[in-house]
């Protein structure tokens, strides 16, 4: 394993130690680990994981994706900037309170109920997307590690590519394809 | 895995030591070992458990997923002795039947392979649900089918009634079934008398070859090796070892393994001010257990239940005398040498009896017990070649041997002869 860059697939989050100590010894053999998990939140102690590793969170991930970033420019962005342009003294304060409920009561409401089951029921479960565009396009990795069940059917799905499917496997010592 | 990989032994085992878990399956890995001497090639399919609190929904998706993705990216390790290690993890969520998680192995088996069933002609399974079922569903129609049972926890199998019918099914289709021991052996023949017959003993080999470096002079330093979990005694061996210490300052004890118990342990530990002269080395290979072994004067294993207790066994192969409670298997591993290595106490949590345990083995030490004898009539009931030979007679023997390779009857008198 000494100087390999792996990637792990720890969405679930229900493997932590065997990840951590995984992560932790490839980065100590001189190899680069990049840890990609799921809700940050299962993750009791994230801060565990040795410096010399790259946690990458899907959520942050996810917020990265080009129709997220246009949703957000549309419904925060231009109207902060709008809020911005009208609201000089001495209307700010009153722009203001205008800004904060619109964000609070459309903005939010538009991309909760709206953007977001609207978005995930016309690309459905795309994080493979997201994970080979952002990651794996990114960085060469040796290899690539599936690290709980959750994981798996991402990585299927990862696997319809060949050049990603030789470097995948379910055990950090476990021989490629 | 495309074609599946072939060999003349195909072993299937749902525990296997790991990076992680090195203690998992320690007995099944020495099997492996003992019995891969001779020009055979042996491929162990190791099925991995997983297990998580999954929605109904996300499971299904993830086995097929699963399913789809084994036998693309699935390739066998290579393992020193044997044609290879082909770890397969199986997703479980929480609260499976057991017949539930033995479809579950054997469907994930299948996947592994493809189409095609185990390429093997001899297929030995460990544990017969979930191991058995699985070698059963998947190994090719000519093949020789054998399990053997070590489980501890085979009354809540064969107390679920699907997973009884599948156990009922896998003893009437096997080729031989071997347990570890009386306490596997009779609650299995009190199940299904029908299969008395059928139900051989072959017990788990422990290798003899280390030699301790200096033989024990003393019994100061105590070992407990195994899981830091209520059954296993440790808190009650915690509470015995402050007593003999208030006797005998210069007492050690090293627990190696690690469980739940281990804050409550160490924070008892403080309490009883025994805190430095205990250690806790958490979980270590199988090699550097022995290797501990033979650094220490006294195992202490007071278990509440053994099928085997193969801790013993290497406790004595390691030259060391033992202080063991009377937990089923250390009775018949031990029986005919207790004289010589042993003190037997009873199985209850008073610390008191196991302190008092202590003292009569010291007494016993210092007037000489005879660790050589026995380790050597040990190595001839365990040791790899005697195990590995009664293995070998049952796979590539005649199919009317198979199931009366072992001693059924004497126990432990002669096990593997």
């Amino acid at each position: 394993m000494t100087g390999k860059t792996v990637l792990f697939l720890a969405l679930g989050g229900d493997r932590q130690r065997i990840v951590i100590q995984d992560a932790a010894r490839v980065a100590s053999d001189g190899g680069r680990a990049v840890v990609v998990i799921g809700d940050p939140t299962v993750w009791p102690t994230p801060r565990r994981f040795s410096r010399r590793v790259k946690v990458l969170e899907l959520p942050t991930l996810e917020a990265a994706a080009l129709p997220a970033v246009v949703a957000r420019k549309t419904l925060y962005g231009l109207p902060r900037r709008l809020c911005r342009k009208v609201g000089r003294l001495p209307l700010m304060s009153w722009s203001s309170a205008v800004g904060e409920t619109y964000e609070r009561r459309i903005a939010d409401v538009l991309h909760a109920r709206l953007f977001l089951p609207t978005y995930q029921r016309l690309r459905g479960d795309n994080r493979h997307r997201l994970l080979r565009r952002l990651v794996l396009a990114k960085t060469p990795f040796d290899v690539v590690v599936i690290c709980d069940p959750q994981s798996i059917p991402v990585a299927a799905r990862l696997a319809r590519r060949r050049s990603i499917a030789k470097r995948l496997t379910y055990d950090l010592d476990g021989p490629l394809g | 895995m495309d074609p599946a990989p072939s060999s003349d032994v195909a072993i299937v085992t749902p525990w296997y030591p790991s990076r992680h878990r090195p203690f998992l399956g320690a007995f099944v890995r020495a099997m492996v070992q003992a019995t891969s001497s001779g020009p055979h090639r042996t491929l162990v399919y190791h099925c991995d458990e997983w297990v998580g609190p999954y929605p109904p929904a996300v499971e299904a998706e993830l086995i097929r997923a699963h399913h789809a993705l084994l036998p693309r990216i699935l390739r066998p390790q290579p393992v020193d002795g044997i044609a290879g290690l082909l770890r397969l993890p199986v997703p479980l969520a929480l609260g499976l039947t057991y017949a539930e998680i033995a479809k579950r192995h054997a469907d994930t088996v299948g996947a592994a392979l493809g189409r095609g069933p185990i390429d093997a002609p001899v297929v030995h399974a460990h544990v017969g649900l979930p191991g058995g079922w699985a070698a059963l569903r998947n190994a090719r129609p000519d093949a020789r089918l054998f399990v053997t049972e070590h489980a501890t926890f085979l009354d809540a199998v064969l107390a679920q009634p699907e997973a009884r019918r599948m156990y009922d099914e896998l003893l009437h289709r096997c080729t031989g079934f071997f347990a570890v021991g009386r306490a596997v052996r009779d609650p299995l023949v009190e199940a299904f008398p029908h299969h008395a017959h059928r139900i051989a003993i072959i017990p788990n080999p422990v290798s003899f070859a280390a030699v301790r470096p200096a033989p024990v002079t003393d019994l100061r330093r105590w070992l407990f090796v195994g899981g830091l979990i209520a059954r296993k005694g440790v808190l009650r061996l915690l509470e015995a070892f402050a007593q003999c210490r208030r006797e005998d300052p210069t007492l050690t004890l090293t627990l190696v393994g690690e469980g739940p118990l281990l804050k409550e342990l160490r924070a008892r530990g403080a309490q009883l001010g025994v805190a430095e002269a205990v250690r806790y080395t958490g979980a270590v290979g199988p090699d550097e257990a022995l290797r501990l072994m033979r650094e220490h004067d006294l195992l202490v294993h007071p278990s509440q239940f053994e099928t085997f207790g193969m801790t013993v066994v290497e406790a004595v192969a390691a030259g060391m005398p033992v202080l063991v409670t009377r937990c089923h298997g250390p009775e018949e591993t031990l029986v005919g040498i207790g004289d010589a290595t042993a003190e037997f106490v009873a199985v209850e949590d008073d610390p008191t009896s196991l302190a008092e345990g202590f003292r009569r083995l010291r007494g016993r030490f210092t007037a000489g017990l005879d660790l050589d004898a026995a380790r050597r009539v040990l190595s001839g009931r365990y040791g790899y070649e005697a195990v590995a030979a009664a293995h070998h007679r049952a796979w590539f023997a005649g199919p009317e041997t198979a199931a009366t390779t072992a001693v059924t009857e004497r126990g432990m008198e002669q096990p593997v002869a």
